[in-house]
C-alpha cells in the first residue's frame, strides 16, 4: 500500500508521544505544583522563541549584508 | 592503572568491637567527607572565579578561528555554491551534498547521544557517569547549534531560511521529512534547554554567595522565583523529562526522523533501507561518548580536576564506548553482508564502491581499533589509562565524521538510475573551514560556560 502522506500522524501521533508523556507527568504526577509546571512550560516556550528569533535575526542580517 | 578504590580502604582499626564505627571515628570520617565535598566544590568554584592568562589566550585563539570561519562563510555567500566542492549530478559530475550535511548528521548525533548520557544517569542512577552528566547536557545543546549551522552553511540563500520554513509550517509536515526534521530539532533543542535551566536553579541558588558578583543579574534571572521547597517537584519534573528524552532522542530522532531523511529514498540505494535507523543511532551514541570523554579529559587536565572526574568515570565512559563501538561494527556487518550476497543491482554497486573506498576504512577502521583497545583495557585493567581512553574517544569522533560524509557523498554519487558517469567529490576549503568553525564554537562555548555556571551538578559534588 502506498501511503505518501503519513507525516501528521507519524510526528504528532508517534514521535511526539514522549513529549505528551512528560507534560502529563509534570501536571498530573506527584508532587503536584501548578506554578512550577507552568514555569517549565514557560521555559520551553522561551527556549523555542530564542531559537527561532535567532534564526529570524540571522536571516535579516544575511539580507542586509549579502543582498 | 585504574583500580576502583573503596573510600578509607585499609582503615579497619577505626571500627569498634561490634563492627561499627565508634562515635569518635564516625565524626572524623564525616569531617573528612565534608572536606572532600568542599575540596571538589572549591575546585569548581576556583575555575569560575579565578582567570589565568591561558584563558584569555585560548579565548583569543578560538575567536581568531571563528573569524576565519565567518570569512569562509561570507566568501561562500558572496560567490555562491560554486566555491564548494559540490556539483550537479550527471553532466555536473559531482554530488549536491557533502561535508556540510555529513557534519550536520555528525553534530546532531553527538547532541542526541549527549542527552542520553544525562538521562541514563538520572533514570538508572548510573553514579560513575554522574560527574559528566551536565557536560553531556551542555554538549547536546551546543552540538544542536553546530548541526543547524551545517544546514545553514549548505543553503544558497541564507536570507530566505526563516521565511521559507515558516511559510510551509505546519502544512508541509504532512509529506516532507525535511519539515519533520525542523519540527523535531526544534522540539529537542527546546527540551534540552529546559532540562538544563531546570537543573541549574538549585545549583545556582546553593552556590550564589560564592559566584562572581559581576554576573549576579544572570544568576537572578536563572533562579527567578526560586524557593528551596521546589526542589522535590523540579527534580521530579526533570525525571519526567529524562524519561521522555531517553525515548525521544535515540529511538525517534536519531534512530527515526534523521535517518528517515535518507532511508525513505528508494532511488538512492546507499541511503535506502530499514536498518539505517539503528546504524545512525549506533554511530550517534559512540560519537557522543567519545566527545564527552574528550571534553571531560580536557577539563581534568587543564583544571586539575582529578577528584571531580575520577578514573572511575573514565572507566565507565570507556565501557560505554566499547559496547557502542561493538554495536556500530555489528550493524556495519549487517549492511555489508546483505550488500554483497546476491543484492539488488543498486545496493550491490553501492556496497562494492564503499568497501573499495579508502574513506570507508578511514571511518570504520579507527572505530574497530578503539573497540579492540577498549576491550583489552576492560579485560586487563592494568592497561587502563585515562589519556589513552581520551585518544580512543577522539579517534571515534573523527571516524564518525568521515563515515557520515562518505555516506552522504557516496549515497548521492551512486543513484539507482545512473545515466551519466559517476560524480566526484572532495571537500573544499570552505567546507573544511565550516567544520573547524563549529568545533571552535564548542571550544569557545565551554571556555566561557565553565566561568558562568557549575559544569558539575552540586548533588554530584556532595556525593561520597
Amino acid at each position: 500500500m502506498y501511503v505518501p502522506f503519513v507525516g501528521t500522524w507519524l510526528i504528532f501521533g508517534i514521535v511526539l508521544l514522549p513529549v505528551y508523556t512528560l507534560l502529563l507527568g509534570w501536571f498530573i504526577g506527584k508532587p503536584r505544583n501548578l506554578r512550577l509546571s507552568l514555569m517549565g512550560v514557560g521555559y520551553a516556550i522561551g527556549v523555542a522563541t530564542a531559537l527561532w528569533s535567532g534564526l529570524a535575526l540571522m536571516s535579516f542580517i544575511a539580507r542586509i549584508l549579502f543582498l | 592503572m585504574y583500580k576502583e578504590r573503596k573510600p578509607f580502604e585499609g582503615h579497619q582499626p577505626f571500627e569498634g568491637s561490634q563492627g561499627r564505627l565508634t562515635h569518635r571515628w564516625r565524626g572524623t570520617l564525616l569531617e573528612v567527607e565534608r572536606t572532600r565535598f568542599q575540596t571538589k566544590t572549591e575546585n569548581v568554584l576556583r575555575v569560575m572565579t579565578k582567570t589565568s592568562g591561558r584563558f584569555y589566550l585560548l579565548l583569543l585563539f578560538a575567536l581568531a578561528v571563528l573569524a576565519w570561519f565567518l570569512y569562509a562563510w561570507s566568501f561562500k555567500l558572496t560567490y555562491g555554491e560554486i566555491v564548494l566542492g559540490l556539483g550537479d549530478w550527471g553532466p555536473g559530475g559531482g554530488v549536491t551534498w557533502g561535508l556540510f550535511i555529513g557534519m550536520f548528521i555528525w553534530w546532531v548525533g553527538i547532541a542526541h547521544g549527549g542527552i542520553l548520557v544525562s538521562a541514563a544517569v538520572r533514570l538508572f542512577n548510573m553514579k560513575s557517569l554522574a560527574p559528566v552528566a551536565r557536560i553531556a547536557e551542555l554538549t547536546a545543546l551546543v552540538a544542536l547549534v553546530c548541526a543547524v549551522t551545517g544546514i545553514l552553511m549548505q543553503l544558497g540563500r541564507l536570507d530566505r531560511v526563516f521565511i521559507s520554513i515558516t511559510s510551509v509550517l505546519p502544512r508541509a509536515i504532512q509529506h516532507s521529512p525535511l519539515v519533520w526534521d525542523v519540527t523535531i530539532i526544534t522540539t529537542y533543542f527546546t527540551l534540552t534547554g529546559t532540562y538544563i535551566l531546570l537543573t541549574l536553579r538549585h545549583d545556582i541558588y546553593v552556590l550564589r554567595q560564592r559566584l562572581p558578583r559581576l554576573l549576579s543579574p544572570l544568576y537572578r534571572l536563572l533562579t527567578i522565583g526560586y524557593e528551596p521547597e521546589e526542589d522535590e517537584k523540579v527534580e521530579r519534573m526533570v525525571w519526567w523529562m529524562a524519561l521522555g528524552l531517553i525515548i525521544l532522542a535515540p529511538l525517534l530522532l536519531h534512530g527515526g526522523v534523521i535517518p528517515w531523511l535518507f532511508a525513505l529514498l528508494p532511488a538512492m540505494p546507499g541511503f535506502f533501507g530499514p536498518v539505517m535507523g539503528p546504524v545512525f543511532l549506533s554511530l550517534a551514541i559512540v560519537s557522543a561518548f567519545g566527545v564527552v570523554t574528550v571534553i571531560a579529559y580536557i577539563f581534568r587536565r587543564v583544571h586539575k580536576w582529578q577528584d571531580v572526574f575520577p578514573d572511575s568515570t573514565f572507566a565507565a565512559l570507556a565501557r560505554a564506548m566499547m559496547f557502542s563501538a561493538l554495536l556500530v561494527l555489528w550493524l556495519q556487518l549487517q549492511l555489508n553482508v546483505t550488500g554483497v550476497y546476491a543484492p539488488p543491482i543498486g545496493v550491490g554497486r553501492v556496497t562494492v564502491a564503499k568497501l573499495e573506498s579508502v574513506g570507508y576504512w578511514l571511518g570504520i577502521g579507527p572505530i574497530a581499533a578503539s573497540f579492540i583497545y577498549l576491550a583489552l583495557q576492560s579485560l586487563f585493567p592494568r592497561l587502563f589509562s585515562v589519556g589513552r581512553t581520551a585518544v580512543a574517544g577522539l579517534l571515534v569522533v573523527l571516524a564518525v565524521l568521515v563515515e557520515k560524509t562518505l555516506f552522504i557523498a557516496e549515497g548521492l554519487m551512486l543513484p539507482g538510475f545512473l545515466l551519466y558517469e559517476e560524480g566526484h567529490y572532495f571537500p573544499s576549503w570552505v567546507e573544511i573551514s565550516g567544520v573547524l568553525g563549529t568545533v571552535f564554537i564548542v571550544v569557545l562555548y565551554f571556555t566561557v560556560i565553565v566561568k558562568l555556571i557549575p559544569v558539575i551538578e552540586v548533588r554530584v559534588l556532595e556525593e561520597k
